[in-house]
């Protein structure tokens, strides 16, 4: 089957921004990618956008021109911007066209994302008593693996210090201020054990990546990036999931350990071929879970790495090098395709005050959130 | 299929700021002040976990793998004014004694 390269990315500021709608975003990140790839909107011959808060993302071809191409709006929870990725090279892969987007968008209120529990096939009594909520996911799931795995408190405030530094080096981000360990520890305590300061906040903002038959790389990039995989699994039955009133007691390996395993599979590539990785940091405890859930390290041993300093930028497995989700919020449309423009920045080199060491030659990304959906994408040079 | 009435907890948080309403409807939903509670997982013994508010901690927190027992227990009131009720899990210890 064909290969497929990543020819541009462009991506906005995240955060919150009165006076622009997020088709605005989506519009100014598609240009930028544009730019970044040397080509006019009337070159892109198909379109994957994502959003949750947009119905109709494609109505950013009013602002960048009716070229009458397919254009597909998905959504699909946190990994919507994996599925928009994936189903992008995949139409370049089955042939159909050589020259693709995907991007993706959203504008959210400040707050917990909320719902009717019933649009998730679940009993409108859960929501009632207050049990529908994505924040105590991650505190019951974290609060159970430090129990299980000896992590500290003081281990989840390093990682989530360490993403406002990378934040504070990335102009786009939402935070850029420092946060010291013993403030995130002090701030006010939302779901325990995980502090206001542990979580990210949903924002605005828009990313977009462009794609192409590997083939024909060269024509637009002296530097392609190789797109070598791009996956999404969902949950099966007796993973520990968010939303889940009750689950087996047999338990499975969660959706991100599926996907993280086909990933690297599609791609011949192992977790010690990763030179930089960006991971789902909702809260630090997510970010600290999916170390081990890719393949990063054991169980446990977050503890010491943390210590040691290991998955800082110039640490042996730099991890959310721009600020992760922590440090730029997360407009759920566009998350997963800021990680892809972070990882290109760094393989071409051109990452500036954050960039990693060592000429980084294969990067990584995992997306997580509700229902139960992961996406893991693997890019290399 | 009735359920066991005991198991333990398996994990825990504390719910520190007020759920949306609606969907919620407890305390704290009709602008009167809102409490923090703790959720956990109960494991019932060769059945499942289930996910439940805890009640009767008194000022501790919740311990992974302490015993636990269902509890019926009041949780707010409807427009007319009718008790609503729902099921709760509390330490086996402090539910003995009560």
């Amino acid at each position: 089957m064909t290969d497929v390269a990543i020819i541009g990315t462009g991506r906005t500021p995240f955060g919150r921004f009165p006076d622009q709608s997020a088709i605005e975003m989506g519009a100014q990140a598609v240009r930028a990618s544009l730019t970044d790839a040397g080509l006019q909107w009337r070159d892109i011959q198909f379109a994957f956008a994502g959003s949750y808060e947009v119905d109709n993302p494609d109505a950013v071809v009013n602002l960048l021109g009716l070229t009458g191409i397919p254009f597909t709006d998905v959504y699909n929870g946190c990994a919507t911007a994996a599925s928009a990725l994936s189903l992008a090279a995949q139409t370049i892969r089955l042939g159909e066209y050589d020259i693709g987007i995907a991007m993706g968008m959203d504008k959210h209120q400040p707050g917990a994302f909320s719902a009717d529990p019933v649009q998730y096939s679940l009993p409108s009594w859960y929501g009632e008593l207050g049990l529908f909520l994505t924040p105590k996911f991650f505190a019951m799931k974290i609060q159970r693996y430090m129990h299980d795995h000896g992590i500290s408190r003081e281990t989840l405030a390093r990682a989530a210090a360490k993403n406002y530094r990378n934040g504070a080096r990335t102009p786009e981000a939402f935070r850029r201020s420092p946060i010291s360990e013993q403030d995130i520890l002090d701030s006010r305590m939302v779901n325990d054990p995980l502090t206001q300061y542990m979580f990210c906040s949903p924002d605005e903002g828009a990313a977009a990546v462009i794609l192409c038959r590997a083939d024909i790389a060269h024509k637009y990039t002296d530097r392609p990036i190789y797109l070598r995989a791009s996956e999404v699994r969902t949950r099966r039955l007796g993973a520990f999931e968010v939303h889940s009133p009750s689950f087996p007691l047999e338990q499975v390996p969660a959706p991100t350990v599926d996907v993280s395993r086909a990933a690297y599979e599609k791609a011949g590539l192992g977790p010690e071929d990763v030179d930089v990785a960006q991971l789902q940091d909702t809260d630090a405890g997510a970010e600290i879970i999916h170390m081990a859930e890719n393949g990063f390290c054991a169980d446990g041993e977050q503890e010491q790495l943390l210590a040691d300093g290991a998955t800082e930028i110039d640490g042996p497995l730099p991890i959310n090098t721009d600020g992760g989700l922590i440090a730029n919020g997360e407009p759920i449309g566009a998350s997963g395709l800021r990680q892809i423009h972070e990882l290109v920045l760094q393989l071409r080199g051109r990452a500036g005050d954050r960039q990693v060491p060592g000429d980084p030659k294969v990067g990584y990304a995992q997306l997580y959130g509700a229902p139960g959906t992961a996406g893991v994408s693997i890019v290399s040079r | 299929m009735a359920l066991a009435t005991r198991g333990t907890l398996w994990t825990w948080t504390s719910q520190e700021f007020q759920p949306v309403a609606p969907p919620y409807i407890g305390p704290g939903s009709d602008g009167t002040d809102f409490a923090p509670y703790f959720v956990g997982y109960v494991e019932l013994p060769g059945e499942l976990r289930v996910e439940t508010r805890l009640t009767g901690l008194g000022n501790r927190t919740p311990q992974i793998g302490e015993e636990m027992e269902l509890v019926i227990v009041p949780f707010t009131q409807n427009e007319a004014g009718d008790e609503i009720v729902s099921y709760a899990f509390t330490p086996l210890s402090e539910g003995a004694s009560a």
